[in-house]
């Protein structure tokens, strides 16, 4: 201490923080033995149902390309976002990026991301891929392949609405008599489970109700139509359905009631179903998927691959190998068969898949029909962060307070319209 | 303290043991929560009226056990235990120096830096933290203890320097004098005459060090994101998964976590008990 | 350490070669002492508080920090955030959140360390684990008061059904009404063992004979603490106070994981505005900004306090 003390007051100081500053420039692709290192990032490095997906993936590419290593690792999810934010900002991304769909277009509209148009030419994905992969294109150009894009569904506790005396709901307002019965019964079980604390959650539950009622927050064209009557009547549903949910809780919370039995009905994606799995054998016989009940099938997209702007030619390329095996018809199907959810390719659900999760047969199916929950305003699909608070903001509205729908939509389609503005 | 009055127990002793204990009750339900949801299964507690003592036919430590088994969790408590220790101790050599110029030497430029260092912790680390990624990408750092100790000495000395002022304050200024005059220099003084006198505040300090850079989440997570390098912050984030959150795991990682510290504060006990500056300042 | 100070004595400019004068010498003592302070600050702070007072000048869709040179300057960003009437709100439920804090976090750690200065058996078991609480990481905080606190099953709501405070569920991260109570109680209940810490510490440095001289003068207890104890701990408690309320005011790791600054920005302060800015919104201009606001706001405060620190401490 004493020697770096009398360095600094010689004025080094300046030279030290120079040098650790300015060592920059080393930025070239990483080598270890004359390998090519390639640094995967995901939140899907340790979980139990992806996990051995991208493993096999990995090992395969590995062989094929004996130069080449991947250095696949986990990031926690909470914080995962935060932390590629973090990484892209500071001009040292990782070489494979793997992003919450939601957030792409976010990263390429900053200019994150690499246009991939030319590599997808030479393939057949845009011919084959399911039409969600439409929410990877930004300004024209796609910045991504698609892994998992899927239709919402509607699991249900077979046990709590027969005792309820209810069927399983085919329209809203079913849902809404089922969900009611439930909750009125004694003890602590709940109709319907949702996501009651803002949080980014709410978009997606409360924009599924929109979408399945034939409405949407924006045009194409940037029009918002967060005010409309369709809009009103989804935002009533949505209120009075979750008025029979369980207050105060957040969206893993709400899984853990809907394992534990004590939730009869929740929608969400088709990979809820391998948490279904890991419920007690006592409560798993009743958890079933169906159909949502609304005239249209709400869509999300789930994940997706992408590689960085300004990425070396030689890693870029690398990078696109891997990106195109995983879209390989193998791949694909192989995707599908130990996801126990439908990849975006034609034709990914084998016999041999199905038989193993014979709910691959709805998944894939409400994947086809799946109208996105995205905004399709440009403005708004940019600022997905700002939107996506607006509109929980609304929900939390319409869950924690009496203000009327009415002037709940109206405070929206103004937030809306003010997005981007700054 | 000494008294030497009291040998035998009072009823009032007792007294003050049992308001503790009332007191403790209260301030550590939160860690007898964490234990119970640790050892329960979530089922029996999520009812409108759940146990509040383990039923002994569900309660079990499997928990704990598949925690050890399927996570590293003594790697992220060593790697903790290494970024810990490392600002610690740097930090309390840094504040015990920059507290002491604080608190004897008062010009204006110093109190001015005194002041500015304050302000430097004003920013949230999130904003500062890509400028501080930039840092340690360009020198190559990313992965490595090193860049952790540093940032968190960083965020750290602001208050542990002033911390250690006020502790320096509280000595007075005629014992180093008199060292002085009997041909000390002042680093020696410092060190022989200030520092023992210091105990108190030199553990309290080291605490307050210790504590901040073992609850370090941010900058753990952005500068060593390889899961070989993560702290035991990082480990606990990890259990919150993007469907569900591995709760009973979760507190018991959160319970193993504190146990290091705990054993810090037993230590630390001594230190604080001997009432060393009263006897001295007289003298 | 020892190793340090042992061979520091070599710094020390030895007097007969070198002719300064007694003040001259005081203050590069007092200077370089203070260096490696200065250093290990400055070192990592000074460039990422440059970066982002750089950032809050510059314009366009920013997505660089290591080349802000390619954004236009501008005074845009302070215009946008000064002129948004949320600005004010953000401050103020900053403010509350910080005394909402400070405050009962002072009251119980006084109390606990008035009540663990006494003598009484099983003194040496209590004493650490009423420091508990500081032990346990934020983020294990976070998580354990989002499942204490959850509306529909969490304990906090049974115990107060249980005891007749409440009659029904509260949804307490999910209120607006209650959501700052929320994310202010586990705040405190971190940051309470400092003050026990610090203020136990400086009771251990008043003289016993103090005490012993008051009760000759028939000093009632009221009286021994207010002229005896208070004045020893009126210094280190203003300086607790002020290291703590600067954490606070900054303080995100609490609200965050539990309630993401909602509900309807219920406990949305300058920090996780900051945080929302730059990590959800990608306005990293106007996030620097608001950090810029913040620490012209907060460094007043901080002088402001700092009278009544000063006043404390001489």
């Amino acid at each position: 201490m004493i020697a770096l003390r009398r360095k600094l007051r010689r004025g080094l100081a300046v030279a030290a923080a120079a040098v650790l500053l300015a060592a920059a420039g080393g930025c070239g692709p990483s080598t270890e033995d004359g390998k090519l290192v390639l640094e995967f990032p995901s939140w899907q490095a340790d979980d139990e149902s992806f996990s051995p997906f991208w493993h096999e993936l990995i090992a395969a590419y590995e062989d094929a390309h004996p130069d080449v290593d991947i250095d696949f690792y986990q990031v926690p999810f909470d914080s995962f976002v935060a932390q590629q934010t973090t990484r892209f900002a500071a001009g040292d991304p990782p070489d494979i990026v793997h992003l919450p769909s939601s957030n792409a277009v976010e990263f390429a509209a900053r200019g994150w991301l690499a246009p991939l148009d030319e590599w997808l030419a030479g393939t057949d994905v845009l011919g084959t891929w399911t039409q969600l992969q439409e929410q990877m294109k930004w300004d024209g150009h796609y910045y991504g392949l698609l892994l998992l894009g899927y239709g919402y569904a509607l699991f249900y506790n077979e046990q709590l609405l027969q005792q309820a005396g209810v069927q399983v709901p085919k329209t809203p307002e079913q849902l809404l008599t089922a969900a009611r019965a439930v909750s009125a019964k004694q003890g602590d079980s709940f109709g319907f489970g949702a996501t009651t604390v803002q949080n980014p959650d709410n978009y997606t539950e409360l924009t599924s109700f929109l979408v399945g009622n034939h409405a949407s927050w924006s045009e194409p064209d940037g029009t918002i139509t967060a005010d409309t009557e369709r809009a009103r009547t989804a935002l009533e549903q949505y209120r009075e359905v979750l008025a029979t949910a369980p207050p105060g809780i957040q969206s893993q919370q709400r899984n853990e009631l809907f394992l534990n039995g004590q939730i009869a009905m929740l929608i969400d994606g088709p990979f809820l179903l391998s948490e279904v799995e890991g419920a007690s054998p006592e409560v798993r016989e009743h958890l079933k998927v169906t159909a949502p009940p609304f005239d249209v099938v709400p869509g999300g997209v789930s994940n997706s691959l992408h590689i960085p702007a300004g990425a070396e030619p030689e890693v870029a390329d690398a990078v696109w190998d891997f990106v195109e095996l995983a879209s390989q018809p193998r791949w694909q199907e192989r995707y599908t068969q130990l996801t126990g959810v439908p990849a975006p390719r034609e034709g990914s659900v084998t016999g041999q898949a199905l038989a193993e999760t014979p709910e691959l047969e709805l998944f894939a199916r409400l994947a086809d029909e799946a109208v996105d929950i995205f905004p399709e305003s440009p403005q708004l699909r940019r600022n997905y962060g700002r939107v996506g608070d607006a509109v929980a903001a609304a929900a939390i509205r319409l869950i924690a307070t009496d203000l009327p729908v009415a002037q709940v939509a109206q405070s929206l389609q103004r937030d809306l319209e003010g997005v981007g503005d700054d | 303290m000494s008294k030497v009055l009291s040998r035998g127990r009072t009823p009032q002793q007792w007294g003050l043991l049992a308001i503790s204990l009332a007191v403790l009750v209260v301030l550590l339900f939160p860690v007898y929560w964490m234990i119970m949801t640790s050892v329960v299964p979530s089922k029996e507690l999520l009812t409108s009226s759940p146990p509040l003592v383990p039923p002994a036919d569900s309660a079990s430590l499997d928990a704990y056990g598949e925690v050890l088994e399927s996570r590293p969790i003594g790697l992220w408590l060593w790697n903790s235990t290494l970024v810990t220790l490392g600002t610690a101790l740097i930090s309390i050599v840094i504040s015990t120096l920059g507290g002491y110029s604080l608190s004897r030497f008062r010009t204006k430029a110093q109190q001015a830096m005194g002041f500015t260092l304050l302000f430097s912790r004003m920013l949230p680390g999130t904003l500062l933290i890509i400028p501080v990624f930039v840092i340690f990408a360009s020198a190559g750092m990313i992965n490595n203890l090193w860049a952790v100790i540093l940032v968190n000495v960083a965020a750290t000395v602001p208050f542990t320097t002033w911390l250690m002022k006020g502790f320096v304050d509280a000595i007075p200024a005629e014992i180093e004098e008199a060292a002085m005059i009997d041909g000390c220099g002042r680093l020696r003084t410092l060190w022989q005459v200030i520092v023992p006198l210091l105990r108190p505040g030199l553990a309290t300090t080291f605490t307050y060090a210790c504590i901040l850079a073992w609850g370090d989440f941010l900058f753990a997570r952005t500068l060593m994101p390889n899961p070989s390098d993560w702290t035991i912050t990082v480990g606990i984030a990890s259990f919150i998964g993007e469907f569900s959150v591995d709760w009973s795991g979760l507190m018991a990682a959160g319970i193993m976590s504190m146990v290091p510290m705990l054993i810090l504060f037993v230590f630390l006990e001594p230190f604080l008990v001997k009432g060393m500056a009263s006897g001295s300042v007289k003298g | 350490m020892t190793d340090v100070l042992t061979h520091a004595p070599t710094t020390q400019p030895s007097p007969p070669k070198r002719r300064r004068s007694r003040a001259q010498r005081d203050r590069i003592f007092a200077w370089s002492m203070l260096t490696p302070t200065i250093a290990a600050v400055g070192l990592l702070m000074a460039y990422p508080i440059y970066i982002a007072i750089n950032l809050s000048f510059r314009g366009g869709e920013i997505a660089d920090l290591q080349n802000l040179g390619q954004y236009p300057l501008t005074l845009g960003n302070y215009a946008d955030v000064i002129t948004d009437p949320q600005l004010l709100g953000d401050i103020w439920r900053s403010i509350v959140y910080t005394v909402g804090v400070v405050v009962p976090a002072f009251a119980i750690g006084l109390g606990l360390a008035l009540l663990l200065n006494k003598t009484f058996p099983g003194k040496r078991i209590v004493r650490p684990l009423a420091l508990l609480p500081w032990a346990v990481p934020g983020v294990a905080v976070s998580a354990a008061f989002s499942w204490m606190l959850d509306g529909s099953f969490g304990v906090v709501n049974y115990l107060l059904r249980s005891v007749g405070l409440i009659e029904q569920n509260v949804a307490w991260l999910a209120s607006s009404d209650t959501a700052m109570t929320a994310v202010i109680i586990p705040t405190v209940w971190k940051f309470y063992p400092f003050f026990t810490l610090v203020l136990v510490a400086a009771l251990q440095a008043i003289p016993g004979d103090l005490y012993e001289a008051a009760r000759l003068d028939g000093a009632s207890a009221w009286q021994q603490f207010r002229y005896v104890t208070w004045p020893a701990l009126r210094a280190p408690a203003a300086l607790a106070i002020v290291i703590t309320g600067v954490g606070v005011f900054r303080e995100f790791d609490f609200i965050f994981p539990l309630t993401g600054g909602g509900p309807d920005d219920a406990t949305t302060t300058l920090a996780v505005r900051i945080y929302n800015e730059a990590f959800e919104y990608f306005t990293f201009g106007a996030s620097a900004a608001i950090g810029v606001v913040t620490m012209v706001i907060a460094g007043a405060l901080l002088l402001m306090a700092g009278r009544s620190v000063r006043e404390g401490m001489n």
